[in-house]
């Protein structure tokens, strides 16, 4: 998030600031591994986000995960300690402190949607997004596996069209929505992935959305940069579009970041320059 | 022919059900993790058939794949499993297994220059955990 997923920081602390939700970063946080660690060394793809959860636990906070698969790696985490003894001693013994669990665990999506209800977000809204086509895209990790993760339905997922909904957008249903973009195989098999993702902005454009929306950093690094030749969907994180309903000045600033040119879709739809004014 | 469990089941097929903390034989071939995988146009050998390579033995022909190294582990196999076979678990433990013995798979020289720079650092982290150890 402080690299190349910037756009998606600025826009989370922007949309949160002005849902009145005060975050703190977790101190000297350190990377959960992702899906690398856990195919080297299980207990590592553990450790590595209890370390973390150890630190927010001593903040006495809830935890709000913006990430997909750090999402994904903190909920398995949590759910192996608690049912597992054994792992949780030898966790515990690494971590060198006893676990109370009793951190709540939200992806930011989830806590949007459901904590903090559509109703509550339509009042913050200052333009409606009315003229945007755009399809939802959850991805892999949100999801599954779903005992543990435990968000929204495995196949069908709706919390990113609700959200999108809200805010005007015409959120087009699409059956690419849980399948995996690759993106942890972008650089050693970059032929494959390109495939997979031309695949799916092919079926978005048959779906006539103009841009897809994501919650989860890689799946948007990578959808941007595998695209087939002659494809250029700009792909936005489902805050940029929240913060852009709400009229939020830094939003609009950070779109520029993107690969792809978001200028023509916001241009448009969202009216930035007519001020569709609500 | 009687195919006796106690005299396929090899060393190896017994490390990878303890590194996954699966059973491969509760497998019953229907197929249906090969049929859902996003990346199954590029593997050499389906999810399901490396299932019944573990359930023989079959070592050689189940490292030697290239399945595994194509498995992006998004979980679809796993979630699809109507015997709830772990199917990526599997994936991963034959990676470990791979990785402990030292196999090396990607050459990091080959890695132009300007790449470096441009590539996520997720996106190289998880280049290396597919491809060296």
């Amino acid at each position: 998030m402080h690299g190349t997923a910037k756009e998606y920081d600025v826009s989370t602390r922007a949309v949160c600031k002005e849902l009145g939700i005060e975050l703190k970063e977790v101190p000297d946080w350190n990377c959960c591994g992702a899906t690398s660690a856990h195919s080297l060394d299980e207990d590592l793809a553990l450790t590595l986000p209890a370390r973390n959860l150890k630190i927010i636990e001593q903040e006495g906070l809830d935890v709000i995960i913006p990430c997909a698969a750090c999402f994904s790696r903190t909920k398995i985490c949590a759910h192996t300690m608690k049912n597992d003894k054994d792992m949780r001693r030898m966790i515990e013994e690494k971590v060198g402190v006893e676990f109370k669990l009793n951190t709540n665990i939200y992806h930011l999506m989830e806590l949007l949607a459901e904590k903090v209800g559509l109703c509550e977000i339509k009042k913050h809204i200052k333009r409606k997004l009315d003229g945007l086509n755009a399809v939802c895209y959850y991805g892999c990790l949100l999801v599954r596996p779903h005992g543990i993760t435990d968000l929204d339905d495995k196949e069908n997922p709706r919390f990113l069209d609700m959200l999108m909904a809200s805010i005007g957008v015409n959120a087009i249903d699409w059956p690419y929505k849980t399948e995996c973009c690759g993106a942890s195989l972008s650089l050693s098999k970059g032929d494959a992935v390109t495939n997979l993702v031309s695949k799916m902005i092919s079926c978005a454009e048959e779906a006539d959305a103009e841009a897809i929306v994501t919650a989860c950093p890689l799946c948007q690094a990578n959808l941007e940069m595998r695209q087939g030749k002659g494809q250029k969907m700009p792909i936005f994180y489902f805050t940029e579009l929240l913060g852009l309903a709400f009229g939020l000045k830094e939003v609009e600033e950070v779109l520029k970041e993107h690969l792809v040119d978001t200028h023509s879709v916001v241009a448009d739809n969202v009216g930035a320059a007519s001020g569709r004014e609500l | 022919m009687e195919l006796l469990r106690e005299e396929i089941q090899n060393e190896f097929v017994k490390k990878i059900e303890e590194l996954s903390g699966q059973n491969v034989y509760a497998c019953y071939q229907c197929g249906k993790c090969s049929a859902g995988c996003p990346l199954v146009g590029q593997m050499d050998i389906l999810p399901h058939t490396i299932l019944r390579l573990l359930q023989m033995g079959q070592k050689k022909e189940a490292l030697d794949s290239e399945t595994p190294w194509f498995c992006a582990t998004c979980l679809q196999c796993s979630v699809k499993c109507p015997k709830g076979v772990d199917v990526a678990g599997i994936m991963d433990a034959l990676r470990e297994f791979l990785r402990r013995n030292g196999v090396e798979k990607m050459e990091l020289q080959k890695i132009a220059d300007r790449m470096w720079k441009k590539i996520p650092q997720q996106g190289l982290v998880s280049g290396f955990r597919k491809f060296s150890s």
